[in-house]
């Protein structure tokens, strides 16, 4: 009589082991590793305001043509590429909303915690003095200009 | 309201470039005619350098900001000067300050300078018959206004017309409409600002507003 109970117990542990979550039955743990690049960018008009919800575009230097990766900059102008296609190679994302936008060229070999704008050329890149000079001595040309036909008028 | 560099395709922006010339070439062509065509160029020379200060003026308007023009302006008191100042203006702009680009001078020239041609047009009909008064405030107003208005649709026009294929076209059409709105206070700023400019040289200078 013993031997069919014991059979009945050992084939009720062995479904019970069988119906049992995997979580439950683990009892070592593995963490496996995956390094991921992400570059994180912010769209803003030169006069500082956050383009919200701009359409971001991920191009590569391969096929400058067409799009890899599409998205939509959040309230603050921020959109972040994670793992951007090809990650061994130079990528440009480009912003844009509403007829405005701009893009920047990220190189392969870029510094991490590394800060750039799109353009050395546009006005974030300048400081108030540095913009006010710049200014002047485009109005100072020109008054120089009228000043000079002024003096040259006959009469 | 420039179109920066890299959202147009080639095309389009070597076909600004030609009607830009063309229409600078005309300008240029009717004032070499006139008998002194030196006589504007001190007046055009300081309505330059107001027209490239006055786009880093930004009045922010979401979605976007948008800044002075004064293209009706330029209009008004230089005629056919206008449009070669406004391309100095815009080429300075993107030399500078990376306001619009250089790929897209000619596309920037056509959308400011064209309605500034119509400004000087309007505000000439609107005196033909009344040089001084309330009248030359509301041709003034009208000529102001009429070009930023102008602007801002050729320039909705061409983008709507060129959007890349990556982009959504529904959400840019939105973000221009909304932009098209923000614009409309600066209408009728530009169009106040042009009616006091005109009548205050009309009581001052009148001879200045016969060009």
């Amino acid at each position: 009589m013993r031997g069919p109970k014991v059979r009945t117990l050992f084939a009720g542990l062995l479904a019970g082991m069988a119906l049992t979550p995997p979580l439950v039955q683990a009892h070592g743990a593995i963490i496996s590793r995956t390094t991921q690049t992400v570059i994180c960018v912010q769209a803003t008009y030169d006069s500082g305001q956050p383009m919200a919800g701009a359409q971001m575009a991920v191009f590569s230097a391969a096929d400058p043509t067409r799009a890899r990766l599409t998205g939509t900059a959040d309230n603050n102008g921020h959109y972040c590429v994670v793992s951007p296609p090809p990650a061994d190679g130079a990528i440009s994302i480009q912003a844009r909303l509403a007829g405005h936008g701009a893009i920047i060229h990220i190189p392969a070999d870029a510094e991490r915690g590394f800060t750039q704008n799109s353009s050395p050329r546009t006005a974030a890149g300048y400081n108030t003095t540095q913009r006010v000079v710049m200014a002047a001595s485009i109005v100072w040309g020109c008054i120089g200009t009228a000043l000079y036909f002024t003096g040259r008028r006959p009469g | 309201m420039h179109v920066p560099d890299g959202i147009l395709p080639v095309s389009v922006t070597l076909s600004g470039y030609v009607v830009s010339a063309g229409i600078a070439w005309l300008c240029l062509h009717r004032i070499k005619q006139r008998h002194d065509p030196r006589e504007d160029i001190p007046r055009a020379a300081l309505l330059t350098a107001a027209f490239f200060l006055a786009s880093l003026i930004h009045i922010p308007a979401p979605p976007a900001s948008v800044h002075l023009v004064l293209n009706g302006l330029l209009g008004v008191l230089l005629g056919l000067f206008a449009f070669p100042a406004i391309l100095i203006g815009l080429c300075f702009q993107a030399i500078m300050f990376g306001h619009g680009g250089l790929t897209t001078l000619g596309i920037n020239g056509v959308i400011l300078g064209g309605p500034a041609l119509l400004a000087a047009f309007v505000f000439s009909l609107g005196r033909r018959h009344h040089i001084n008064g309330r009248k030359t405030a509301i041709a003034g107003f009208l000529a102001g206004s009429s070009a930023v208005a102008l602007s801002a649709l050729l320039f909705a026009l061409v983008i709507v017309t060129n959007l890349a294929t990556h982009l959504r076209a529904d959400t840019e059409q939105s973000a221009l409409l909304a932009l098209l709105l923000a614009h409309l206070p600066l209408v009728l700023l530009e169009g106040a600002v042009t009616a006091l400019v005109v009548t205050f040289i009309g009581r001052t200078r009148p001879h200045l507003l016969k060009g």
